[in-house]
């Protein structure tokens, strides 16, 4: 009986042009979207690799110098991209992953590429997700909104259960119907990218966060699937049905997730860039004076010994980190804080829990970026230290004009990062992976009860 | 005589028909219900932006604030440098402290516009200040303010954004069944049987909808905008507010004009909602997307990557150039102050500086190639705007509150200028080993900002109003039309 009425379901809003317009449409965005964001992802992955070997080799080949004047011209560093940014690419145009490891300071990510867009970047980005998130629902609403309604208008839903048609098995048979026009966006979008990661030769991980990526858009496009048919079994008629879900389907997609990013901007606000440069400089002020009096009974750093002077950088630049290591973990807290009240905000909209989601699982959320981060300082703090560790050792009375050659800078090794394991991933992502799955059942509930209820007439 | 006759009795027809459609919608709560959101929604978006835009100016002010601060206490130590002992690395007769990135430091500074509350635009991804020392020119002008990503991502819940994608949400809600719903209570036979021809009842009817719901947006954010911000130029600023209540209303219109022709189809009211959310969708979500995303695929942005690849090797290539000057020299590490007119440079602090100039000069030409290329970006799109009513209208509100991408790129330039003018005045001096007096100090180039020319801006602006008009006026020409041959058609 659930493939009876699922296959005259799926017949009729096929034959109707509604799924072929409404469906076409959101396909052929999806998979345009899938094929350019494919191209943009194998070249821009090319260029990094490519741009970071041949910044390594210009570190090496860059002759005699003294090490510290070798840690001022540092190296570049890129993020290297996850296959499934192609998918979803988050926060990636509104970060840069640009990170440039030089001598004193720790450098943010450089380059935001939403910062060279046209005034249209505003709109959004159109990638495979932005199509699923936005779009996705809206043709479950679509072909869903009148199940119920339509048939009591016709008069066919009174035939059914003279019939002795149990309202569950409608409810399920209508479901698999819309699943199945769902499943036309999602199958295509899953052939692809799995040929994406194939192609990627990175299997393993990327296969297990495409799970979890399939997992929660189900999920998600479960919810709306059941809060349609929900909807189109209490509703009067299909045009209050229509109406009731496309004003939930704006204020889930369009309303909420905005007005959440902002209130919780409001509630933690983001230091401007001039008081947090004051206050690292400040505490970078504070932090040397210590360390230059602590260790070598002097107030200014030209009064340390000469042979003294490699060192004197090496104590400087320690007691830096831990000046860095406070004001940028606070920075990242306050992103981390007003990600969470966003999701606070956000669980009147499913959504905002996807977005959590799905960029986490992409490798495209502020998680990774600072795991990036991270990784990139680490490896500063590394060329530092060789430097000064050599010139400790080496310099003696020369101080800063004693110079090393490309054997030093052939000790530091390249930058290799990877991004970090889908486990990682989904430790940091899971409470928007219960949100999800407690509004599918929520949504699931509430079709249960509205079927129970159903009115034939 | 008888066409004036028809003409007055059309006149009555609308005046009765708007009467009874206000008491009607008025009854059943939908258009106070409506107003009242909408009001929210605008007041919230201002709110929104005036916070936004009162943070930014006072940030504005603790820089300008700093800076003078830094400036009087360097022309303090000036007056008595030649008393005291100095030390060599905070010396302030050095020419270099003119440059250098504590004491030397000074900004760049873009004010907001006074209708910058209204539509936050891009003003969260441009910075409106640059941290100008001597560091290399690629070195600023491409700085951005800390800002969470997500909120980047998100954008702004500003009146503009009100206006682009909530208002026409509304006006379809109130208008997608205007005849549909007639008709399916078996009401539009009545009307049809009036004298009035059916285009004068559905402009009475959207006449009431659309006072309703475009006064709002064309009064609240003008009148905020000219009473909470304090203009010099107060004709100025209210010919620019009104141009942005006009956007507003002439995208409203459009809107309606929509939902008029969709209803003049003579379909039912379900099909009516599905294919006018289906226009919005196209409209607002699809079309700026896909626009955007064909100026990524027609005209690329320059790669970002290749770029700091280029500046990695002109770095390098810069400190081999002067690599005889990357030493330090003890001796003179401790000396004090200026000798007759002439202070020691050290030899590292000599590199450093002509090496950020190098750096400067060489990635010149490449910035250049860059701003070229952005040119052709915002053409691409400036030509194929007609394509969303949504991005033209908002290009617009940007443009005339500021906080587009025009009015940035002419304060980098500003800004490129001020850099290379500081340059000219200090390099040499630091060449020279001349000593700085405070008169050097006061003497320094200072930022001044100045408007862009404002005309050519306004006839841009001008014009996207006037094909969107246009696209109006030929969407209610078809309903016209389409009402005036389908009367029996539409009365089944």
């Amino acid at each position: 009986m659930i493939a009876v009425v699922a296959k005259r379901d799926f017949i009729g809003f096929v034959r109707d042009g509604r799924f072929s317009w409404v469906g076409g449409l959101a396909l052929v965005l999806l998979l345009s979207s899938i094929a350019v964001g494919w191209r943009h992802h194998s070249e821009l992955a090319q260029e990094r690799r490519a741009a970071q070997l041949e910044g390594y080799e210009t570190w090496v080949a860059q002759g005699r110098k003294n090490p510290h004047s070798a840690a001022h011209l540092g190296m570049f560093v890129f993020k290297p991209e996850t296959t499934l940014a192609l998918f979803d690419p988050g926060l990636e145009p509104y970060v840069g992953a640009t990170v440039w490891l030089e001598a004193h300071e720790q450098s943010d990510l450089k380059f935001r590429p939403a910062r060279d867009a046209t005034g249209l970047r505003r709109f959004g980005d159109l990638s495979a997700a932005f199509v699923l998130q936005m779009i996705g629902p809206l043709v479950v609403l679509l072909i869903g909104f009148d199940a119920f309604a339509g048939e009591r208008e016709q008069g066919t839903l009174r035939q059914l259960s003279s019939l002795g048609v149990p309202p569950h098995r409608l409810l399920w048979g209508k479901a698999t119907a819309v699943a199945a026009g769902v499943a036309t966006l999602l199958v295509p979008t899953v052939v692809l990218l799995l040929a994406a990661v194939f192609a990627s030769g990175d299997l393993g991980d990327s296969l297990a966060r495409l799970a979890w990526l399939l997992l929660g858009y189900c999920l998600y496009l479960g919810t709306f699937l059941f809060s349609t048919l929900a909807v189109s079994a209490a509703a009067p008629n299909s045009r209050v049905a229509l109406i009731v879900l496309l004003a939930a389907w704006i204020v889930a997609t369009v309303v909420i997730p905005r007005a959440a990013s902002e209130l919780s901007r409001i509630q933690y606000p983001t230091p401007t860039a001039f008081a947090f440069d004051s206050a690292v400089a400040d505490g970078l002020e504070h932090a040397r004076r210590q360390a230059l009096e602590e260790n070598f009974h002097v107030k200014r750093s030209q009064d340390v010994p000469i042979e003294e002077t490699g060192r004197a950088l090496q104590i400087d630049d320690h007691a830096a980190y831990l000046v860095f290591d406070k004001h940028y973990g606070a920075l990242w807290d306050v992103f981390a804080r007003q990600q969470r009240a966003q999701e606070t905000i956000g669980l009147l909209s499913p959504l905002v829990a996807l977005r959590g989601l799905s960029t986490g699982m992409a490798g495209t959320d502020l998680a990774h970026q600072r795991d990036f981060a991270a990784a990139a300082e680490r490896h500063r703090r590394l060329i530092q230290d060789m430097m000064s560790d050599d010139r400790i050792v080496h310099a003696g009375a020369e101080g800063y004009n004693y110079q090393a050659d490309a054997e030093l800078w052939r000790k530091v090794p390249p930058f290799d990062y990877a991004s970090p394991p889908s486990g990682w991933a989904l430790a940091r992502c899971w409470p928007n992976l219960v949100v999800l799955a407690a509004g599918f059942v929520l949504s699931l509930l509430s079709a249960v009860a509205s079927v129970r209820r159903l009115r034939p007439l | 005589m008888a066409e004036t006759v028809r003409a007055v009795s059309a006149s009555c027809a609308f005046w009765t028909v708007a009467r009874h459609e206000l008491l009607l919608l008025w009854r059943d709560r939908s258009l106070p219900i409506a107003v009242a959101l909408l009001l929210a929604l605008i007041c919230g978006g201002l709110y929104n932006g005036l916070l936004r835009v009162d943070e930014r100016d006072e940030l504005l002010v603790a820089l300008l604030r700093e800076q003078d601060s830094r400036v009087d206490n360097l022309a303090a130590q000036l007056r008595t440098a030649e008393a005291d002992k100095l030390d060599v690395y905070a010396n302030p007769t050095n020419p270099s402290s003119l440059l250098a990135s504590g004491a030397g430091l000074r900004y760049a500074i873009m004010p907001s516009a006074p209708l910058a509350p209204l539509t936050l635009g891009q003003s969260d991804l441009l910075p409106s200040y640059f941290r100008i020392s001597g560091r290399s020119e690629v070195n600023f002008v491409y700085d951005s303010d800390i800002e969470n990503p997500w909120h980047l991502s998100a954008g702004h819940f500003d009146a503009a954004y009100v206006a682009v994608y909530l208002l026409p949400l509304l006006i379809l809600a109130l208008s997608y069944n205007l005849l549909s719903a007639e008709r399916e209570r078996g009401t539009l036979r009545m009307l049809l049987a009036q004298p009035a021809p059916l285009a004068v009842v559905v402009l009475a009817k959207v006449a009431v909808r659309g006072l309703a719901l475009l006064t709002p947006v064309a009064v609240l954010p003008l009148a905020v905008a000219l009473l909470a911000r304090s203009a010099s130029d107060f004709w100025n600023v209210a010919a620019s507010g009104l141009l942005w209540s006009t956007s507003a209303c002439v995208y409203g219109l459009f809107w309606i004009a929509v939902a008029v022709m969709v209803n003049a189809l003579g379909k039912s009211s379900a099909f009516n909602a599905i294919v006018l959310a289906g226009v919005w969708v196209a409209v607002v979500l699809v079309a700026p997307v896909t626009l955007s995303l064909a100026v990524e695929v027609i005209h690329p942005a320059p790669s970002r990557i290749e770029m700091v690849q280029k500046l990695h090797k002109l770095h390098e290539a810069a400190m081999r150039h002067y690599a005889d000057l990357d030493r330090t020299d003890y001796e003179t590490l401790r000396d004090p102050g200026p000798r007759n007119g002439k202070v020691y440079i050290q030899p590292t602090t000599l590199r450093y500086f002509h090496i950020q100039r190098e750096v400067s000069e060489m990635m010149r030409p490449w910035m250049d190639d860059f701003e070229a290329t952005l040119d052709r970006r915002q053409q691409f799109v400036e030509t194929y705007r007609f394509l969303s009513p949504a991005a033209t209208t908002f290009e617009a509100m940007s443009d005339l509150a500021g906080t587009n991408l025009g009015r940035h790129r002419h304060f980098q330039r500003l800004a490129s200028d001020y850099y290379r003018q500081r340059l000219s005045y200090v390099f040499p001096m630091i060449l020279s080993g001349t000593a700085v007096s405070e008169a050097d100090l006061r003497d320094m180039p200072r930022f001044v900002w100045t408007e862009e020319r404002s005309g050519h801006g306004i006839w841009r602006r001008a014009t996207s109003l006037a094909e969107l008009l246009l696209l109006t006026v030929a969407l209610c020409v078809f309903s016209v039309w389409r009402l005036s041959n389908s009367t029996r058609s539409l009365g089944r």
